[in-house]
């Protein structure tokens, strides 16, 4: 392949090039090198493009914030149904990828891929004060939960943990499950309820590399008053922009 | 916004009211639910059709690439070429069971306009498995990839046909008639698969670029011209649904 991508083209085989059957044999392949190196490039191409291929069907939805900042009640809103556990305290410590699915249904990994749990178990063991606080625990548990919302057919939702959990060890493992899920997230929504501070703005910085569009709000506008919510509003928007030099749409 | 105030009932509404007003902070809180479940939405079209787009243009990419190989790589075409050159040079090699017997009819088959026989070529390397593109790639692994993009293009087109987004119906279009290998549609369209998306794309034409059915016909005309079955086919596919379209406007 020449360097402008194009194949170029071999001339027919003249007989001067072959003195014996055996030059022959060994003259026909290596004419060709360009040929195998295509045809692997291109299965190569194509096996990629083919397994990509499903993938491409629902775009995901990605929630961050600090904890309590109500991350899980905006998806549950949405969908308009408790999917997901809401609490007073730090409540989320695992990330959920809300799909669509016939009926309802959690899973989570083990050993052996993906296992069905029950529903239950689910809510049980993705509150923080549920999941073991040692320090030394390597990651925060990955779940799927499957419901049958017909606006999930459009779009999965991730919920994650707070990124400033308090309890010993959270804030880490949740910062390193968003990076993670963050990597294959098409929309990420930036959830604040308060103004935006450095600790947001260098996790803001991360995911606006990978994610395609990024949506910033400010919920919990039911404990503000009208002006506040115009201040932190205009401060966060005017942070984010001299900051990351993002403009909103 | 505030997801509590969505979500909440009637009382749960009134209590937070009631607090607000005690505060001194307004009696509802500012709220653009709708704005931004609206936003939400939008954003996640724009990268799936974004997304679709790449990969179209990818696979299309790829089936070009194929077509390049296959036409230019045509080593039998080639072998067949300079078989006679090199043939005399050869004889003298020849032992049984490659006697001369082979070679001649080789030679004869050659000069009588036909293909001299893979089972000769293969005597010098020369195998369908080894030379020909078409066949190592498998003509499966190309039908696989023309059949997705079809797939693709038909859903795409469905969807921003529902939301009038014509631009993005006649992008589809074009990646089909890319994909379709020349005068091979049958190797993509049957009607069944076909009659949803060629229903978009004139309505596309109709709607977006002001064409009146009769120039949205003629357009169709144009871009389908490559094949006169096709062609017949598919305008009378379109004059049936357009009957019947017109039909149904005239009973309401």
């Amino acid at each position: 392949m020449n360097p402008a991508g194009q194949l170029t083209h071999h001339p027919p085989i003249r007989p001067q090039q072959v003195a014996s059957l055996e030059d022959l044999q060994a003259f026909l392949p290596s004419v060709y090198p360009e040929l195998t190196s295509a045809c692997r490039r291109i299965c190569e191409d194509a096996t990629r493009i083919l397994r990509s291929w499903p993938k491409a069907r629902v775009p995901r939805v990605m929630f961050i914030g600090r904890f309590k900042t109500g991350k899980s009640t905006i998806i549950n809103t949405i969908l308009g149904d408790e999917l997901l556990p809401a609490d007073v305290d730090e409540c989320t410590a695992g990330v959920t990828f809300i799909q669509y699915g016939p009926e309802l249904g959690a899973f989570t990994r083990s050993r052996d891929g993906r296992r069905q749990i029950p529903f239950t178990e689910y809510l049980t063991n993705v509150q923080a004060k549920n999941v073991s606080t040692s320090p030394t625990q390597p990651r925060v548990s990955n779940f799927w939960v499957r419901a049958p919302h017909e606006l999930l057919r459009a779009l999965t939702f991730v919920d994650t943990p707070g990124y400033d959990g308090v309890l010993p060890g959270s804030a880490a493992r949740a910062l390193a499950a968003i990076r993670i899920a963050a990597r294959n997230a098409d929309v990420c929504v930036f959830v604040l309820d308060h103004p935006i501070s450095d600790k947001d703005l260098s996790v803001l910085r991360e995911v606006a590399d990978t994610c395609r569009e990024l949506i910033m709000v400010l919920n919990r506008s039911d404990e503000f008053d009208y002006e506040s919510v115009n201040q932190i509003r205009d401060f966060s928007l005017s942070v984010v922009h001299k900051q990351l030099g993002l403009r909103p749409s | 916004m505030s997801a509590r105030w969505q979500s909440a009932g009637p009382e749960e509404r009134e209590r937070i009211r009631k607090n607000r007003l005690a505060l001194g902070d307004g009696e509802v809180p500012i709220t653009e639910w709708n704005a931004f479940v609206h936003h939400l939405h939008r954003a996640a079209a724009r990268v799936s059709k974004t997304r679709d787009l790449a990969v179209l243009d990818a696979a299309i990419a790829l089936l070009r690439h194929i077509r390049d190989l296959e036409q230019q790589y045509d080593v039998r075409r080639q072998a067949d070429h300079g078989f006679l050159e090199y043939a005399p040079t050869l004889e003298p090699l020849m032992r049984p069971p490659l006697g001369p017997g082979v070679l001649r009819r080789a030679i004869e088959s050659r000069q009588q306009g036909r293909r001299v026989p893979w089972k000769v070529l293969a005597l010098f390397n020369v195998t369908p498995e080894s030379i020909a593109p078409r066949l190592v790639l498998g003509e499966g692994l190309a039908a696989q990839i023309r059949a997705l993009v079809v797939k693709t293009a038909r859903r795409m087109a469905t969807e921003a046909d529902a939301c009038y987004d014509y631009q993005t119906v006649l992008n589809a279009w074009q990646a089909v008639t890319q994909a379709c290998r020349p005068n091979r549609p049958q190797d993509l369209l049957s009607e069944r698969e076909f009659s949803c998306l060629e229903w978009c794309v004139w309505r596309a034409m109709c709607l977006q670029k002001g064409f009146t059915y009769r120039e949205g016909l003629e357009s169709l005309r144009q871009r389908w011209s490559r094949n006169s079955a096709l062609l017949t086919r598919d305008v009378a596919t379109v004059r049936r649904k357009l009957a019947s379209a017109l039909a149904s406007t005239d009973t309401a």
